[in-house]
């Protein structure tokens, strides 16, 4: 396959730059170019503040506020419960007016998954925003919406999000869900969480001063603590996240709520927990991955999806685990690397890897359940990224002080909890302190709205070029007597094929059919080889050719015998996850 | 009672009659599944429901509702193996029949659970339709074509079941059985043997894919949709691991109900005829694919057990379990020693005349015909009869052959025998399993105030508390001890509460603290699957 992407890619920001230009219809708002910040609407008619965290009143306030100035565009629904009863919302964004909204090659964007990873939401809904908000500014998104839907799920783990926000936590915890369970086998369940010693609202850590004491306070940044030198002598022990021994096991918050997780809870190469951490009783055991299957399953024109997390600045695409990467052919990882090479540009700090090899092995992640289980090409991008704080590569050995040097030039010190004193049960007289919990892995505000916009782009790439099939010529010959032959070339001229070749060899999604309505036909086939008369005939259904995939900017053509002339005939194009179109013969035929 | 009285009736006809199929429908069925839970001993529950929507019910027998250490018996997973489901009813009576002393000494401190259907939709249909499948009821495109249900069973000949079909050619794989001519076996090339017929199963090739009737009703194979070695994209084992209703609610029992401790599954492997094998290489792996060296070694012990008890039955044939089976996922999922077994299997001699040869070393297909013809079985190797093929036109084209539900599911009436010895052998299974029981606590004043209290814990069973590989899995209730002391008391040595590995039968662990200040404490040590004990000590 040969991928003409950087064609399309300069064609794409031709029609993004073409279509500032115009302004204004109807159903938006009036935009006066002076004002108007290129890319971003002056005047919206749902005000948003991108450099915030929502929670899930505002969210859903949001859903409304957006279904409500677009009602054609936008709508929201639940596609199930949580474990603690609260609803998960998917956003449809596509243009209602033209066409079937099911049968357009649809993108699905989910975020939160872990729950202390915020920002999968915001720029979930950022991208909800941003495609409704610039419909009648942007040529370029009103014909994305012709073509495309969108599922976006801020969040997929809603329960945990509010724990996260309203109780206490550190920035690593809260990353489960609410359901309790026994996690260390003792047959209680969840009976000894963290502790909010000081009652601040925030988790953050607990120090010690000790003789034999690895640590000393930086002397540059009292907020920080360093590892002494081989040799030297330190005055503090780290003693862990803010909590004590409730049960008396001689472990402190060894059994917090939930310290499994909902990305190992999904059903390709699922494995249990001492292969795979975080994994429950069997892929499924939580509500929220079963609703969101289920959606997935009841959606099969799904062709791309992207599932937000943080933290790290990377562009990650599956297999999870090395064993999986016989499922991944070379003809599927070019399409990967199209996408994710340009992804890698439009996301600066952000590097496109393959998670089994560049990050750590994960069994049963949503990842691969998505791209394997049901074929559809997906990424997950790692938010936020260290690179952010100062554009730059952090260095090798700097222990990450730039979090320190970020917070006192440009935070002011708002980012940590200084240290104090308390007096702990357990382990006597302590002091606490240490980076908030929406620091180091969320966004600072500022840098949120840029990565909202960066990432949101990255999808709308990733969604254009999904497949787009168009019936590129017709011809109708006569045979003789009354019988014709009509042939059909289908063209696709996206990168995404309409089936991956894992979906191919696993037969994951029905065929393509190239059907012939009205018409009597003899009999049908495709055409391998046009010029050499290569054909593969089609014995049962002849009417209705199979086409197993369409691959992108690739054609295939069909071939049917008819009797009787098929002027008045039809070529339907149905693909599931390549969309469904209807061309006239006539007109074509007239043509040719 | 529908069954005693049918069974009756079986027991009418004259010795050496042929015996019918005769599988109760699923309303009778439940019909005896209802009676069993009249006795006061038994209590009958939900664990969920099936695709759809069945309930299916578990049937508790217990003295009460104090969760005891408790056997579980599984049946009717593989839609096809409706004979389990039939033992595991009749392993339910023998039980309920034992005297009521002995009874009441087995159930003083143990459990037995029994699911006698989980795969209650294919129980339902293949008890009664043409349509013999393993799947629950959900609709399934089997053949991954697009197409669901396309090309269904055909009766061709309208004789009521289907059963194989053979197509004359010049030259085929298949050729005539010697000895059993209705039965249709591969030619043996290395033997210069000749075949003359392609075989297929009975039915129309609608979908012309050159397959017959390979998309019908049936579902998701309940037996092959678990999580162990998940076999993802074939036939029948549904779109993910764990994807059925019925898979999650039999695991969702186990975990939630710690103090299940083994699992016998009647179905379509054996691991008790031929035991587990420790494969050191598979069991170091990160994923592991073989039983811990201990663990095989309890597998070896029941194993003997199970033989000593089968004898009369036979030899078994050998059926691993393996990818996507509940078996293989309860021993590595679930952390619970598990069995598993057909209960009934074609006996090794199959004629008892003594001139007869022994079926030993015989392949399976002359196995099933040797014992068709020896107990008459009716209608499981039927006579060939010509038809007329649309998808063959003016070819020779004939049905007749092996009716497939007979090979692992012989006439009701010949379970009997399995049935009561399989009774026999879960008593004592269950008897074998672990038992807790303590030494009297030993508490010496080291003086001031200060107590050493210890105490020894022994394991009386022939079975430890619960495997090896429980150990590594997190959901598992482990061994563990709690001491609650006084506030006015302070532990100067050991913990609260402290967990443990498994405990070996025969096996016996020291526990010991030191404890400042007078008074009362209370010592809870063991695990739900082996029973917990409490006792108060005095300082």
């Amino acid at each position: 396959m040969k991928l003409r992407y950087n064609i399309l890619t300069l064609a794409m920001t031709l029609s993004l730059s073409l279509g500032m230009a115009q302004q204004k219809t109807e159903e938006g708002q009036k935009e006066i170019a002076g004002l108007r910040a290129v890319g971003s609407p002056s005047n919206p008619k749902v005000p948003m503040n991108w450099n915030r965290y929502h929670d899930l009143k505002q969210m859903e306030q949001f859903y409304k506020d957006l279904q409500k100035a677009y009602p054609n565009l936008v709508k929201y629904e639940s596609i199930g419960k949580s474990y603690e009863g609260r609803d998960i919302f998917v956003l449809t964004v596509t243009d209602f007016k033209e066409g079937d909204a099911k049968r357009k090659p649809a993108m699905w964007i989910d975020g939160n998954i872990h729950a202390n990873e915020l920002q999968g939401s915001e720029i979930s809904m950022y991208t909800a925003w941003y495609l409704a908000e610039n419909y009648h500014a942007v040529p370029f998104i009103k014909e994305l919406l012709k073509d495309k839907v969108f599922y976006i799920a801020p969040t997929i783990n809603p329960d945990s999000r509010e724990y996260f926000i309203y109780e206490p936590n550190t920035m690593h915890s809260s990353r489960t869900g609410r359901r309790p369970f026994d996690n260390d086998g003792d047959g209680l369940v969840a009976e000894d969480l963290y502790d909010d010693l000081d009652g601040d609202g925030h988790i953050v850590m607990m120090r010690r001063k000790s003789k034999t004491g690895r640590y000393k306070v930086d002397p540059d940044n009292p907020n920080r603590m360093i590892i002494v030198k081989p040799g030297e002598v330190g005055d503090y022990e780290l003693l862990g996240f803010e909590g004590i021994d409730n049960d008396g096991d001689g472990l402190v918050n060894e059994d917090i709520t939930g310290t499994y997780d909902p990305n190992r809870d999904w059903g390709w190469n699922w494995q249990p927990n001492y292969v795979q951490g975080g994994a429950l009783y069997y892929p499924g055991t939580l509500p929220e991955t079963q609703a969101v299957k289920n959606f997935i399953y009841a959606h099969p024109n799904i062709a791309g999806a992207q599932s937000y997390h943080n933290y790290g600045g990377m562009i990650l695409r599956g297999p999870g685990a090395a064993e999986d990467e016989r499922f991944y052919s070379r003809k599927d990882v070019q399409v990967y690397d199209a996408l994710g090479t340009t992804g890698g540009k439009m996301l600066p700090g952000y590097n496109y890897i393959v998670i089994h090899k560049d990050l750590y092995t994960v069994f049963g992640g949503e990842i691969d359940f998505l791209a394997l289980t049901r074929g559809i090409f997906t990424f997950s991008n790692e938010l936020m990224t260290n690179y952010k704080l100062f554009n730059e590569k952090a260095e090798g050995m700097r222990q990450s002080d730039e979090y320190y040097e970020f917070d006192k030039l440009l935070m002011f010190g708002d980012a940590y909890v200084p240290w104090k004193e308390y007096d702990h049960p357990q382990y006597g007289k302590i002091e606490i302190g240490g980076a908030k919990k929406n620091y180091t892995r969320n966004h600072p505000g500022f840098l949120l709205m840029e990565d909202a916009h960066r990432n949101a782009a990255f999808t709308i790439y990733h969604a254009y070029h999904m497949p787009k099939l168009e019936v590129l010529e017709t011809d109708v010959k006569s045979l003789g007597g009354n019988l014709y032959e009509v042939n059909a070339t289908v063209w696709n001229s996206r990168i995404i094929p309409t089936h991956s070749d894992h979906d191919v060899r696993y037969r994951i999604e029905r065929p393509n059919h190239i059907r012939l309505e009205g018409a009597k036909v003899v009999t049908g086939m495709r055409v391998m080889n046009a010029d050499f008369n290569e054909t593969i005939e089609q014995k049962f259904k002849p009417e209705q050719i199979e086409v197993p995939t369409i691959e992108g900017t690739s054609a295939v053509k069909v071939r049917w015998i008819v009797r009787g002339n098929p002027n008045a005939a039809k070529i339907v194009v149905d693909s599931p996850k390549g969309g469904y179109l209807e061309h006239d013969l006539k007109q074509q035929g007239n043509k040719g | 009672m529908k069954y005693w009285f049918l069974r009756l009736c079986l027991a009418c006809i004259p010795l050496g009659a042929s015996a019918q199929w005769n599988y109760p429908s699923y309303d009778a069925l439940k019909g005896q599944i209802q009676s069993i839970s009249s006795n006061k001993l038994v209590e009958q529950v939900s664990i969920g429901k099936s695709f759809s929507g069945e309930q299916i019910p578990v049937l508790k027998i217990q003295s009460s509702k104090e969760a005891k250490p408790t056997l579980l018996i599984v049946a009717g997973v593989d839609g096809k193996h409706l004979a389990g489901s039939i033992n595991a009813l009749s392993v339910a009576k023998h039980i309920l029949a034992l005297p009521a002393a002995e009874l009441q000494t087995l159930l003083s401190d143990k459990s037995i659970w029994i699911v006698p259907v989980l795969n209650v939709d294919a129980y339902k249909r293949n008890a009664q339709t043409l349509d013999w499948a393993s799947g629950n009821g959900r609709q399934i495109d089997n053949d991954r074509d697009g197409r669901i249900d396309e090309n269904p069973n055909v009766d061709l000949n309208k004789d009521g079941v289907i059963s194989q079909m053979r197509v004359k050619l010049p030259a085929g794989p298949f050729r005539s059985h010697a000895e059993h001519p209705d039965l249709m076996v591969v030619a043996d090339r290395t033997k210069s043997e000749s075949g003359s017929y392609e075989l297929f199963k009975e039915g129309l090739d609608t979908d012309q894919d050159g397959l017959f009737g390979e998309d019908g009703l049936g579902g998701v194979n309940i037996d092959r949709n678990f999580t162990f070695e998940y076999p993802f994209f074939e036939q029948e084992t549904g779109d993910y691991a764990a994807s059925e209703p019925e898979t999650r609610a039999i695991i969702d029992l186990i975990f939630e109900h710690p103090q299940i401790a083994t699992v016998l599954h009647f179905g379509l492997q054996n691991n008790l005829s031929v035991p587990e094998q420790f494969d050191p290489r598979k069991a170091s792996e990160r994923i592991t694919k073989s039983w811990t060296s201990n663990d095989t070694q309890i597998s070896a012990i029941i194993s003997q057990l199970y033989n000593k008890d089968m004898k009369s039955l036979g030899d078994a044939p050998k059926m691993p379990a393996g990818r996507g089976n509940f078996s293989s996922t309860v021993y590595y999922h679930t952390g619970k020693f598990s069995f598993v077994t057909p209960s009934w299997w074609i006996p090794s001699q199959a004629d008892t005349s003594k001139k007869a040869p022994p079926n030993q070393g015989l392949k399976d297909e002359d196995r099933f015909a040797n014992w068709v013809r020896a107990k008459q079985i009716q209608g499981a190797i039927l006579p060939w009869t010509k038809i007329d093929h649309p998808d063959f036109p003016g070819q020779e084209v004939e049905v007749g052959g092996v009716v497939d539900k007979f090979r692992q599911n012989p006439p009701v009436e010949h379970l009997e025998e399995s049935g009561r010895l399989h009774a026999d052998f879960i008593v004592k299974l269950t008897k074998a399993m672990a038992k807790l029981e303590f030494s009297a606590p030993k508490v010496t004043n080291l003086g001031d105030d200060v107590y050493r209290i210890e105490i020894r814990l022994f394991n009386t069973g022939a079975m430890p508390v619960y495997p090896e590989i429980a150990d590594r899995i997190k959901h598992v209730s482990k061994m563990k001890s709690i001491l609650e002391i006084q506030k006015s008391q302070k532990f100067l040595s050991g913990k609260r509460l402290q967990l443990y590995p498994t405990l070996a039968a025969g096996g016996s662990t020291n526990f010991s603290w030191l404890v400042k200040g007078k008074g009362k404490v209370q010592l809870t040590v063991g695990c739900p699957s082996a029973g917990e004990k409490t006792i108060d000590i005095t300082l």
